[in-house]
């Protein structure tokens, strides 16, 4: 599990063909200058941190699926 | 120091930007004809057609546009080539077309784009292309967002402000309202309009976007000077960074951008001081900020006080999209670069009318694709 922290947020209202549901967030992560974006339906703050695993992003990522234990973190 | 030649630009022809009634063949005839008749030039006098389009791919299932061109303008037997660089294919194809003069005296570039047609939704999917799609794809990464980011990376970096950005949209659009090809022509716009208007992606609002349009830019360049309305390029650069927006060190400047104009300052000979205009790529509006700064026309963090203290106005030290930039000229995609150059050889000629600023002789177009991942710097200088 690695640790990032959120530098950028951004409250998206357009829809696009494969993401219909609006509003959503887009948050900027960044661990030792190294940088992600996430999307997610709940509200966070820049500053906040939490954990991604790497590992299951690398193999979702080979098999063009999203994040689904990400995406479970931020709904609970 | 050596002086290099890039050429000459001999004719302009342009259509109306904004939601228009003509197929991608007629704008692009439309535009055509004008250039050839701006220039004095027949259909057989071009010698090699580049055609700048980004979307007409993805959107109409339409590609082989460089012989789709001679259903509009028949050159059929010369070489036409198709040029792709996102939202800086113009600037690319036109960056091609001085390269070409190595070998052709008369080139002529056209850059082409029919977007307004198509479902809003799709048009965002396709214009997330011009990034990497994974994260369009995983996470919804859509174009608005990333210049949202960027505009929240400059607000904590600089302490940008929204008024400043909607200070860029005011100029924008009282510069489009001057200009009657412009996608916003005629159109009256308040600090309150833009104020008020709809949140699309935190911190931008709508009036920080530009819009999507249709339309079609020709230009003509020639090696030679053969009239004293033909504009000298004493100044081209392309340069390319990763296309992925995750891929930067820095969300606040395009590398592309300040190597492009580094290198066409050198070969113009010139400091961006003696800059007497510029047009720059206000895909949003703090895409215009950050063009200032990676142009050196201030250094990093000061294009506030730029846009705050009226020195880019139409009046001020240095004019900055004096045609309404992309956000109130318009922005089709394919012929956006070619219309910055349209109107700096507009402004150069003196033939600006109610928006002519004062003898300008040396002016600067500044295009970008995706995030800074391509950027065009083309130098111009008039005769007056």
């Amino acid at each position: 599990m690695t640790e990032y922290k959120i530098i950028g947020i951004t409250k998206n209202f357009i829809a696009s063909v494969d993401h219909l549901e609006t509003p959503y967030f887009l948050l900027l992560l960044e661990n030792d200058k190294k940088y992600l974006i996430k999307k997610s339906f709940k509200e966070y703050q820049i500053g906040d941190t939490f954990f991604i695993n790497e590992n299951i992003e690398k193999e979702n990522k080979k098999n063009n699926l999203t994040i689904f234990f990400f995406k479970f973190q931020n709904k609970i | 120091m050596i002086k290099l030649i890039f050429g000459y630009i001999k004719g302009i022809g342009r259509t109306k930007f904004g939601v228009l009634d003509e197929t991608l063949e007629e704008l692009i005839e439309i535009a055509i004809k004008e250039a050839l008749r701006d220039a004095n030039l027949k259909v057989e006098d071009i010698d090699i057609i580049f055609i700048s389009n980004f979307l007409y791919g993805i959107i109409a299932n339409q590609l082989h546009l460089n012989t789709l061109l001679n259903n509009s303008v028949n050159f059929v037997g010369k070489p036409i080539f198709r040029t792709e660089s996102a939202c800086a294919s113009g600037g690319s194809a036109f960056f091609q077309g001085l390269l070409s003069l190595k070998r052709y005296e008369n080139a002529l570039i056209v850059g082409v784009e029919k977007m307004t047609d198509i479902d809003i939704k799709l048009i965002t999917k396709a214009l997330a292309s011009a990034g990497k799609i994974d994260l369009y794809f995983q996470e919804g990464f859509i174009f608005p967002a990333a210049f949202a980011l960027i505009a929240q990376q400059h607000m904590i970096k600089y302490g940008t402000t929204r008024e400043d950005l909607e200070l860029v949209a005011l100029k924008n659009h009282e510069n489009a309202r001057l200009n009657s090809f412009a996608h916003f022509f005629n159109k009256q716009v308040s600090i309150e309009d833009i104020r008020n208007s709809q949140d699309i992606c935190t911190p931008l609002k709508l009036y920080d976007c530009s819009p999507i349009s249709d339309g079609a830019v020709a230009i003509i360049i020639t090696r030679k000077k053969s009239s004293s309305r033909d504009i000298e390029v004493i100044g081209s650069s392309f340069c390319t960074d990763y296309i992925s927006f995750i891929d930067r060190n820095d969300f606040t400047s395009f590398t592309s951008v300040q190597r492009a104009a580094a290198e066409a300052y050198k070969q113009a000979n010139i400091n961006p001081e003696v800059l007497d205009l510029i047009e720059v790529h206000d895909c949003f509006t703090i895409s215009e900020l950050i063009a200032l700064e990676d142009l050196k026309i201030c250094i990093p963090g000061n294009s506030k006080g730029l846009i705050r203290s009226g020195a880019i106005n139409r009046n001020g030290r240095i004019p900055v999209n004096t045609d309404g930039g992309l956000k109130g000229n318009g922005h089709p995609v394919g012929a956006t670069g070619l219309a910055q150059i349209f109107e700096i050889v507009t402004q150069l000629r003196g033939e600006a009318g109610e928006r002519q600023i004062d003898t300008p002789k040396l002016a600067l177009t500044h295009n970008i694709g995706g995030f800074g991942s391509s950027a065009a710097i083309h130098i111009f200088k008039g005769n007056k």
